[in-house]
């Protein structure tokens, strides 16, 4: 037998697909020839390795974490690793089990722990069995917490006391042992608790008589940092690693199993007395800085710097100074703050004033703050991982993410205006957007894409960009764009506040939620639910809002191939001398780096020698009472010092006028917003005419024989 | 020393049986996938080892080497598998090519360290993969599926999907040698 016979005899056999004959002559090749038995071996091997290798895959895929390239290769040796535990998870839940029966005599009803929680705390309780009835705030062996926001103290009979941050999740498995899949702690072990022990999905840290800080985290590496006395640390994922520490040094658990230095974290080690916060009032500026103030653990960090290093300009704001930005370039101010992730509440609140004619060319404002990673997903999902609050043509709040959420309200009129938005994960109303947008102390009317999940930040550090304050998160190598206004006293919370904290923050200037706790003692899986979340109404508008979004279903090259280009909302299709074609005259094309871009992709318009008209029918339910205006955004394809004029109709399917149609002009390579205006009295006659509308564009004249691009076509309603 | 059951209370020797258990699971299956090639039911051996080395515990002897140990217990539930897979008229190896898989001497091959490497010199042959051998990789191991169903799905004929995985499988095996020869 030669080795490629021998090789493809293996593979059969390995797959389950060998004959008998070739079985036989495997077998006796095997018995005979060690060097063929080798080279089964190295076969069974990759077999199992790839088995492996997929079941990490495989678990990856179930996790929350936005499946992104270089995430995933981040994280897969550790999914790696998990898997392979995973396959031991019922010997090592016997093992769990042990430890409570081994636990020292506690009769379970017995009290264990007490804790304490910061103001504007969320948490959730649950006790081993509905017998088990501890008294308030107490925890007993088996007791699990999770912690969505704020922070809680954790007091046990041994002394040892915790400061748990917020999101965390953990289990009370006995007075000296702590499970923490997930959160950031601090642990004070006095001489009567040594022996203490805390363990991580990755980490199992038993004190030696110490002070010490935990984090964990199911997406990143888990850490243990000494501040006092002496730890011994040893992994529990990987290749087994045990060290002892001392005050001052810290690890991090690397993929394997190995342990390294890692820097310094700080942990608070009191119950704050508000929710964590950092507030920039802007008052003072100091070599190009600022400074910045409220409960948190690394104001140090979030000192905000002027990008290009030259002084910002200040003038005088709400409260004391505030901060102008003109949109000129580097003017935005960059920290080393980590921003809030996940699902994670949070609340951003300031005091905005936007002038007049900020809007005035179709421009956006801008991004008020932002953070997190920038990726441009050409996926049908379209997944943009950040949390960008930001000001939008033409003068609207408008949070964009994985889903885009706009407000109404026209803030361009040189007036300070406060703004403050929030994102909830406690609301759980699958009809309902869990971000609300305050305006002046009021819920704003939100208009938000339907078809997208919530606006969420999920990639965390070290991908993730740091906050930085006065534009929005742009792609890597290109200068942000810069908010084009003033802002003043910008807070960035740790947690959802309600409309009742939004205007004590707007007149005070403080935040003040302790007088909004609520106690609640509840047993097994009760909430304690402090805040009562305000919902702007949501205008949604039949079954789609509409914002369209470009996407390509493959390989579109030619505008006359079969394979039509999708665009999020409908189809599209082309009015040719009456005819309608649903498959030439345009097609996706990619467009990065363009202003007034959000997407990957855009709808390229005509033909050289061709004057299609592109029409959609909106399937939208427009209300009588409500005014709407519909923005397009438009650049010239490739042809620089030409120009290509066309309109913008709203028509009944018959092809009855709605309105008044408006003419313009693509002149740039950059997109600009055009707009048209629907009115209540056109929708009525609209629906007088028994017709679904219709969005036309059309171009009037082969200025630019390469055609317009087409991208961010938005319907949004304005007050009456 | 001896893990009698009262040293096996205390918590540190538990949570080190459990440590090796832990690190030796890829070993256990390498070697369970050889004694039993092209059987569905590896998993499931796998398990039952883990349950038995488990129950086991107190026999192990500390400071001994956990490997052979636990091939021990592999193989006899593979022997389990086996006796059925042989009652249901399925191919199985005779004892004698068991006990030359089994040889004691080849336990290093085994070891932690090798199979970490071998799994990180796979993720990178993985990479050098075109996108349609990569996928097809995928298929036949993400989701378990036989060639036969995979041609099915494909719309191909099942030979011709045999051939690019043995091809595929032929050159990551290559591309793992060249890279372990490397480090």
């Amino acid at each position: 037998m030669n080795s490629l016979e021998l090789e493809n005899i293996i593979q059969m056999t390995l797959d389950g697909s060998v004959g008998q004959q070739d079985f036989a002559l495997l077998e006796a090749e095997l018995i005979a020839n060690p060097a063929s038995l080798h080279t089964y071996r190295q076969y069974a091997r990759l077999s199992s390795s790839l088995d492996t290798l997929h079941e990490a895959q495989l678990l990856i895929g179930h996790s929350s974490v936005v499946p992104v390239d270089k995430v995933i290769t981040f994280n897969k040796k550790r999914a790696r690793i998990i898997s392979l535990a995973t396959a031991a998870v019922a010997v090592i839940a016997i093992s769990i089990g042990l430890h409570l029966k081994q636990a020292p005599a506690v009769t379970s009803d017995e009290p264990y722990a007490r804790f304490q929680t910061s103001p504007g705390t969320r948490y959730q309780f649950s006790h081993p069995s509905p017998s088990i009835e501890p008294g308030e705030n107490q925890l007993t062996a088996g007791s699990h917490l999770n912690i969505t926001q704020g922070c809680v103290q954790i007091s046990l009979p041994t002394g040892v006391r915790a400061i748990v941050q917020a999101p965390a999740r953990l289990t009370l498995d006995s007075d000296d042992n702590l499970i923490l899949p997930q959160g950031r702690a601090w642990f004070h072990v006095p001489p009567s608790g040594h022996g203490f022990r805390v363990r991580t999905n990755e980490l199992m840290i038993t004190d030696l008589g110490t002070e010490f800080g935990v984090i964990s985290h199911p997406d990143t590496l888990d850490e243990v940092h000494v501040l006092a006395g002496t730890v011994e640390v040893q992994t529990t994922a990987g290749i087994a690693h045990k060290e002892i520490l001392t005050a001052g040094e810290s690890r991090r658990i690397y993929p394997g199993g190995k342990l390294k230095t890692t820097p310094y974290a700080s942990f608070i080690q009191t119950l704050p007395k508000a929710i964590p916060y950092t507030h920039w009032s802007f008052d003072k500026q100091e070599l190009s800085t600022f400074p910045a103030s409220g409960h948190h653990i690394d104001l140090v960090s979030a000192t905000a710097v002027v990008a290009n290093g030259k002084p910002a300009i200040t003038i005088p704001g709400k409260f004391g100074g505030a901060l102008r930005l003109t949109g000129g370039i580097g003017e935005q101010l960059s920290t080393n703050l980590q921003g809030i992730y996940g699902q994670q509440a949070r609340t951003v609140a300031c005091w905005v004033r936007i002038p007049k004619d900020a809007c005035a060319n179709g421009t956006d404002v801008g991004g008020i703050i932002n953070w997190g990673y920038w990726h441009l997903s050409q996926s049908p999902a379209r997944q943009q991982p950040l949390w960008s609050p930001s000001i939008v043509y033409p003068g609207v709040v408008s949070i964009s993410g994985s889903g885009i959420h706009r407000g109404n309200t026209l803030l361009a009129d040189d007036q300070w205006h406060h703004l403050a938005f929030v994102l909830d994960p406690a609301i759980k109303d699958k009809d309902k957007p869990n971000i609300t947008i305050y305006v002046d102390g009021k819920a704003e009317k939100l208009f938000y894409h339907s078809d997208h999940s919530p606006a969420t930040s999920e990639i965390p550090p070290p991908l993730a960009y740091d906050v930085t304050l006065g534009s929005e998160l742009n792609a890597p190598q290109i200068q942000p764009d810069t908010f084009n206004g003033d802002i003043d006293e910008l807070f960035l919370i740790q947690g959802a506040i309600d409309i009742r904290a939004v205007n004590h923050l707007m007149n005070a200037n403080q935040l003040d939620v302790s007088k909004l706790i609520k106690t609640t003692k509840k047993t097994v899986l009760s909430t304690a639910s402090l805040l009562t979340p305000v919902q702007g109404e949501n205008i949604t508008i039949g079954n789609h809002s509409f914002e369209e979004n470009f996407r390509q279903t493959g390989g579109i090259t030619c505008p006359c191939q079969n394979k039509f280009p999708q665009p999020q909302n409908g189809v599209w299709w082309c009015d040719f001398n009456g005819l309608e074609i649903n498959n030439e005259g345009f097609h996706i094309v990619p467009v990065t780096g363009n202003t007034g871009d959000n997407g990957s992709n855009a709808l390229r318009h005509g033909h050289p020698y061709q004057n299609f008209s592109l029409h959609q029918t909106l399937m939208t339910k427009f209300q009588e009472n409500q005014d709407y205006i519909l923005n397009v955004d438009v650049a010239l394809n490739k042809i620089e010092g030409h120009s290509q004029s066309f309109k913008l109709k709203i028509h009944t399917k018959n092809g009855k006028p709605v309105g008044k149609e408006t003419k313009h002009t693509a002149t740039s390579k950059d997109f600009k917003t055009f707009t048209i205006k629907l009115s209540a009295a056109d929708v009525g006659a609209a629906k007088a005419a028994g017709s679904n509308i219709q969005i036309v564009i059309q171009k009037t004249k082969d200025d630019a024989p390469d055609c317009i691009i087409i991208d961010n076509i938005r319907l949004t309603t304005i007050k009456l | 020393m001896v893990y009698n059951s009262k040293m096996a209370d205390n918590s540190n020797s538990l949570q080190e049986y459990v440590q090796l258990m832990t690190q030796h699971q890829i070993a256990l299956r390498t070697f369970i996938v050889s004694l039993l090639p092209g059987n569905a039911n590896v998993s499931d051996v796998l398990q039952e080892t883990n349950l038995v080395l488990w129950q086991k515990r107190n026999k192990f002897k500390h400071g001994t080497k956990f490997l052979a140990w636990a091939f021990t217990i592999a193989r006899y539930e593979a022997m389990h598998e086996r006796d059925r897979s042989k009652r249901d008229g399925r191919l199985i190896f005779s004892d004698e090519l068991v006990n030359a898989l089994a040889d004691p001497e080849h336990e290093s091959e085994y070891n932690d360290e090798k199979n970490e490497r071998h799994l990180t010199a796979l993720e990178h042959c993985m990479t050098k993969l075109e996108s349609d051998e990569r996928e097809l990789i995928n298929h036949r191991y993400t989701q378990g599926k036989s060639l036969e169903k995979l041609a099915e799905d494909c719309g191909k004929s099942p030979g011709s999907l045999r051939v690019a995985l043995f091809r595929i499988r032929a050159a990551l095996k290559k591309c793992i040698e060249i890279q372990l020869g490397k480090t």
